[in-house]
């Protein structure tokens, strides 16, 4: 009886930002030559077969006669992405009895794809792929890419060997101990400096919003004439915002290797990410879609900023859609045939023109735009995204000796002074919410039952609400919104109790939409 | 009624269709001598005398058919819609008078009578900033309160706080509009529209469901000042629709008035040029002295002005009047807030002005002005704050 022509070997796919186990089996039956997968596999994985061929080939191997079946299991599950060839390539190698795995060696997980000459490329998403095993407690060995090495040592409770091309891969699978190579020195990545508030002249009420919306991931709307510096100073978020701490890095870094295009991450991301789409954004780029379903820019801004530049231009119903991942922090995908969850806290940042001509807001008569016009304008933005929206500041252009003023480069530490402010406001809501055992700690996440106990709000700032709602008629949230606001004003200036001044303030930063018409 | 309406209908349909000048049409009216007779000549035997235009009636009403024109009057009659032509006995002279081609006029609401009342036109712009509000609120009560029915478009704004102001002081309001009676534009004046059905009256010469087209509301003024004594420009920029009006008055002889405003803002630079130009009178004295000299409206029976003296005397909320010459600033109970007020006086202005004025901080200023907001001194509009008066 001839032998078994088989071989079994693990791999791993992606599907969102979570890895999934995928076993990638082979046989060789008699037949014609004929090479085919099987398993739910996007174009990408069809395509394997002629790099795979090629790779084997060119490596000096032999690429089996007769008719090579290779299947993906689980086969129910949609496969996407070239992070199969090498396991694979491996596979059909030892289901054609060319290479064999010693027994007693560790479960070896293989992932990593094939260029035509044999080597071996880096994948994205190898990150996510690691953790999902470390998180099942499954014990394997990781052979990959080298080039996702760093990355994948970033969890170092897993072992990881890095190779370049099949011949050594070949080698640690067939038990042959390999000293590990390291990388080309990882280039020096020129770090974006982003804007310095200081160099920003002028706008001082639009700054103050700034950082209040920074220290307690307050949605802020900026409306303003053209050319007032919206978009500029929404560019010094990322500077203004303190680092991500190790656990939220760890979750950032992994959505950024799911979502790499190419990029080679070598290690944990530590500044917040900093979105600022089109205004012809799609749906499914914001909040994610598609078969199978991916992630989109909401997920990507995780714990970091979104910035919606000209809000009344992207389509209605594609703003729409931020409305739950606003409430919820996350993104619940459903389809016919997946299910997925996604996080999504994100600071969402707006800019927009008061009016079609964008000068509304001044004091000079250059509008003139009729009061319907500016409200067909604004109502582009629905009403519950507009009751979303917790901070707004209207801008006006700045003033000729502004001007004159910023053109003379100024030297300051309002920059670093703003950033440690909003670092400490970020390190208070972090106690509060270790006390609260929350696992977000922003206040504009804080759960209404939880407010008279730990907000500590004085009685006549609760007055001054009431107040306030009723002569505004506005919703339960912007109450709510109003009151998390006020606390987060009042941890910047380090007060135990929310005081009257500071709703007061955080008043002036509420729209009443009537008032711009 | 349904007669006359279908009557109505007919002429507004050969109109469009057969190019009916207002010339032809008053003349087939005036040969009827009413609308029912209209109605009833053309569904006779050609007469010798009838002018030839009367075929085109006979065409169109056949093209039609009448059942269909009557169950359109019909519709509109249940919808509480009444017509009024040039060949009735009733129709205010006025437009006559003042040269102003009208034949029919749609309206909706329970006093006709108003037409032939002494009336004041009270125009502004849609956009007001604290003063337009409170100056056309006055100006409103003022009028009412000597007696005169308020005519205006039924706009946002200026137009819409002279018809709610007229209605609660308990004067009467008559609302011209763009677009048919039946419709009602802007939408947010919804209520307003039926509460002026209800005590006052709405009038258009376009046919029932007739869109807002913008080419109307000019058109729509002519009829506004038409019907008035006279035309007071509350607030007016310097591309205002109201200025229109104010010109179409001034070509028919209607006396104009413009009110001030404060030469920082834009809002009242369109009356400052009325002014400038000769076109208006200016008004310096809420109590206006100068209407008292006005011409009262047409026609005034006996019984009608009656009905002026009682709700001169009664149906007036005297509470509700300011005392013009107590024109005052909301008081300031400290230095600061008098030092907002000062600021304040000379125009609107933002927070970061406000802020430099005072010497305060951005936080210490915003918390003040909160306060003032609150207690109805300022109110925000379009990131400026302003001064209420009257507060």
């Amino acid at each position: 009886m001839r032998t078994q022509k088989y071989s079994s070997i693990t791999s791993c796919g992606i599907s969102g930002i979570n890895g999934v186990l995928v076993e990638v089996e082979v046989t060789v039956l008699p037949g014609l030559p004929s090479f085919e997968i099987t398993g739910l596999g996007d174009s990408a994985v069809r395509e394997a077969r002629n790099r795979v061929r090629a790779a084997i080939v060119n490596s000096g191997y032999r690429f089996p006669e007769g008719r090579v079946i290779a299947s993906y299991a689980p086969a129910w599950i949609q496969k996407s992405g070239t992070g199969f060839d090498l396991a694979l390539a491996l596979a059909i190698l030892e289901a054609s009895g060319q290479i064999v795995r010693p027994r007693g060696e560790e479960p070896l997980l293989i992932i990593g794809e094939l260029g035509l000459n044999g080597e071996v490329l880096g994948i994205p998403g190898v990150l996510n792929r690691i953790l999902t095993i470390y998180k099942q407690k499954k014990l394997f060995y990781v052979l990959g890419p080298l080039d996702n090495l760093l990355e994948a040592e970033l969890v170092s409770k897993i072992k990881y060997f890095g190779v370049e091309d099949l011949k050594s891969a070949v080698a640690i699978y067939s038990g042959v101990k390999m000293t590990q190579k390291r990388p080309a020195a990882a280039h020096e990545e020129t770090s974006q400096q982003s804007p310095r508030l200081d160099n920003f002249f002028g706008q001082e009420m639009a700054k103050r919003a700034l950082t209040i919306s920074a220290a307690g991931f307050h949605t802020l709307l900026m409306l303003g004439s053209p050319g007032c510096g919206k978009t500029s100073l929404a560019s010094c978020l990322p500077g203004l915002l303190p680092d991500l701490s190790e656990e939220e890095s760890l979750a950032v870094t992994m959505i950024q290797s799911a979502m790499s295009k190419g990029s080679i991450i070598d290690s944990l991301v530590r500044s917040r990410p900093f979105l600022a789409p089109h205004h012809s954004i799609t749906g499914a780029a914001l909040i994610g879609g598609g078969s199978p379903l991916r992630p989109g820019i909401c997920t990507a801004a995780h714990l970091g900023v979104l910035f919606l530049d000209e809000l009344t231009e992207f389509s209605s119903s594609v703003l729409d859609l931020l409305r739950e991942p606003l409430e919820s922090g996350q993104i619940k995908m459903a389809r016919a045939k997946e299910f997925a969850v996604w996080p999504a806290r994100f600071l969402l940042v707006g800019a927009a023109n008061p009016c079609r001509c964008g000068y509304s807001l001044e004091a000079n008569d250059r509008c003139s735009c009729t009061p319907n016009q500016i409200k067909k304008h604004l109502h582009r933005i629905s009403g519950p995204l507009w009751d979303r929206l917790d901070l707004c500041v209207k801008m006006q252009s700045l003033s000729g000796d502004e001007l004159l003023n910023s053109l003379t480069a100024r030297v300051g530490t309002e920059h670093e002074t703003t950033a440690s402010r909003i670092k400490v406001c970020h390190d208070i809501q972090k106690r509060r919410s270790r006390e609260l055992g929350l696992s977000f700690h922003y206040n504009s996440n804080l759960p209404v039952d939880d407010y008279c106990r730990d907000m500590k709000i004085e009685k006549q700032t609760i007055r001054l609400l009431s107040d306030f709602a009723e002569k505004k008629a506005i919703s339960a949230r912007s109450y709510h919104n109003l009151l998390r606001c006020s606390r987060t004003l009042a941890d910047l200036e380090q007060s135990l109790s929310v005081k009257t001044e500071h709703m007061a303030e955080i008043m002036q930063y509420r729209l009443d939409l009537n008032t711009l018409l | 009624m349904i007669l006359r309406l279908a009557t109505a209908e007919l002429l507004v349909l050969s109109a469009i269709e057969y190019r009916l000048s207002h010339k032809i049409r008053c003349k087939l009216l005036k040969y009827a001598g009413s609308m029912t007779r209209l109605w009833d000549l053309l569904h006779q035997r050609n007469r010798s005398d009838e002018p030839a235009e009367f075929d085109l009636l006979r065409l169109c009403l056949r093209k039609n058919g009448s059942d269909n024109l009557l169950s359109q009057a019909n519709i509109w009659f249940n919808q509480g819609i009444n017509v009024v032509s040039v060949a009735d006995p009733n129709f205010p002279r006025r437009f006559a008078d003042r040269k102003v081609q009208i034949s029919l006029l749609f309206y909706r609401g329970a006093n006709i009578s108003l037409l032939y009342k002494k009336c004041v036109a009270i125009v502004g712009s849609r956009s007001l900033n604290s003063y337009g509000r409170e100056v056309t609120a006055e100006i409103t009560r003022q009028l009412c309160s000597k007696g005169y029915c308020i005519v205006s478009g039924a706009a946002e704004g200026a137009d819409s706080i002279a018809h709610v102001e007229a209605i609660k002081t308990g004067g009467k309001t008559i609302a011209v509009l763009g677009c048919g009676v039946d419709r009602v534009y802007p939408i947010s004046n919804k209520n307003l529209l039926a509460n002026i059905a209800h005590s006052g009256l709405i009038i258009s010469e376009y046919r029932p469901g007739t869109a807002p087209m913008a080419k109307n509301f000019p058109a729509r003024n002519r009829i506004i000042a038409a019907l008035a004594e006279a035309v007071i420009v509350t607030t007016a920029k310097t591309k205002s629709g109201s200025l229109i009006t104010a010109k179409l008055a001034n070509n028919m002889k209607v006396p104009v008035y413009a009110i001030p405003g404060s030469i920082f803002t834009n809002e009242q630079k369109g009356c400052h040029s009325l002014i400038k130009q000769g076109c208006a009178k200016i008004i310096t004295d809420l109590k206006m002295p100068e209407l008292n000299t006005l011409t009262i409206g047409e026609r005034a029976t006996n019984n009608d002005a009656n009905e002026a003296k009682s709700f001169q005397g009664a149906r007036i909320n005297q509470r509700a009047l300011v005392d013009p010459g107590q024109i005052r600033l909301p008081v300031a109970s400290n230095q600061t807030e008098g030092k907002i007020f000062e600021f304040l006086t000379l125009g609107p202005g933002t927070m970061e002005q406000i802020a430099d004025y005072i010497g305060l901080s951005l936080a210490n200023t915003a918390q003040i002005l909160t306060g003032l907001e609150l207690a109805g001194c300022l109110t925000n509009r379009r990131g400026h704050y302003e001064l209420n008066r009257f507060s």
